[in-house]
């Protein structure tokens, strides 16, 4: 069960998630047990969007394992992830089998060495055909634009 | 009891909550109030994990109290608006465990004026690192971490940029042997 599989529309979600049928006409003897699976499902979600997750793979290759699981990338997906280790490279990420994506900054362009680094739990936003996260790379491109502009405007050149 | 209190477990969820109990057989006629918790508990996380609360406290201890009233565990987020800029090392409470220490999303210490008054602080508990010393940590590099790292970034960039001879005239910046200079317009 997986609250991503969830509709925003009431009705679809009779059948939106296998694990809870919430069918019309369902016996009233089912209705405790599809209680706790909405409950079951959203604690999955909150471990998922709560940090729960530490990577693994190897080198520049990140692979994330969700409680709900995750079977399509789509707008409106995101999880919360300790990572487990820096990068030396453009990494990627693959969460729960959809592939290895290229896993960008916000600004489009990968994070460069060590800008991934081990520990820090990052927002992995689903954009496009990969994931976007906060590797402070807009904040770096400020900085050193305004490290031009002094020189220009100090250093006289 | 919260939405922070429910299993991943279905079947332990017939206890997971005592302010929702769901065994098998109860009644029909609490179904709706059942409903009405299950609202209640997704309310209440969304209200604790998308801006609704606001840190109090003194000196540089944040206190924050949920919605939900948890006991922090692995997987769990919340966000706060910070009521005062930290003047030094801060540290957490949230719905009174704690105080920890309220840490940069690389693990350190954050640095005076890191955590802005009116900015929304959204942290993560982090004991995977560090099981003896668990702490709150915040998530992403936000502009304001990086506020270290962005001088020593732009200092680097000016570096970079600078001549390396000193340039004609008075007045003119350059960079030399690891330390800027100001041209005084006397020729060696």
């Amino acid at each position: 069960m997986s609250v991503f599989d969830w509709s925003t529309r009431p009705a679809a979600n009779a059948v939106s998630d296998a694990g809870v049928p919430a069918l019309d006409g369902a016996s009233a003897r089912e209705l405790p047990g599809l209680v706790r699976d909405l409950m079951a499902a959203v604690a999955g979600y909150i471990g998922d969007q709560g940090g729960a997750i530490r990577t693994g793979g190897m080198f520049n290759a990140y692979v994330a394992r969700t409680s709900s699981g995750v079977r399509a990338i789509r707008p409106g997906v995101a999880v919360l992830v300790q990572v487990d280790r820096d990068n030396t490279d453009d990494p990627t990420l693959n969460v729960d089998g959809t592939g290895a994506r290229p896993w960008l900054d916000m600004d489009g362009t990968p994070p460069p060495y060590g800008a991934v680094r081990a520990g820090a739990f990052y927002l992995a936003i689903a954009s496009g055909p990969g994931w976007v996260s906060d590797f402070g790379g807009i904040a770096r491109s400020d900085a050193e634009d305004a490290a031009i502009t002094a020189a220009l405007v100090f250093g006289g050149i | 009891m919260s939405a922070f209190d429910w299993s991943t477990n279905a079947g332990l969820n017939a206890i997971a909550d005592k302010a929702m109990p769901v065994p098998d057989g109860v009644s029909a006629r609490v179904y709706a109030s059942l409903v009405r918790g299950l609202m209640a508990g997704v309310a209440q996380l969304i209200a604790d994990t998308s801006g609704a609360l606001v840190s109090v406290g003194l000196g540089d201890l944040y206190a924050v109290n949920t919605f939900s009233g948890l006991k922090p565990k692995p997987g769990t987020m919340i966000a706060f608006w910070a009521h005062r800029t930290n003047e030094a090392e801060p540290s957490l409470m949230v719905d009174g465990y704690g105080p920890v220490a309220f840490l940069s999303a690389d693990g350190n210490e954050l640095a005076p004026g890191a955590v802005v008054q009116g900015q929304l602080q959204m942290v993560v508990w982090d004991e995977a690192v560090s099981p003896e010393k668990p702490a709150w940590r915040k998530i992403n590099p936000a502009a304001t971490d990086l506020q270290v790292l962005n001088a020593q970034t732009a200092l680097e960039a000016l570096a970079a940029f600078l001549p390396k001879e000193a340039p004609d005239g008075a007045g003119k910046l350059w960079y030399s042997n690891g330390s800027f200079q100001v041209t005084t317009g006397a020729q060696s």
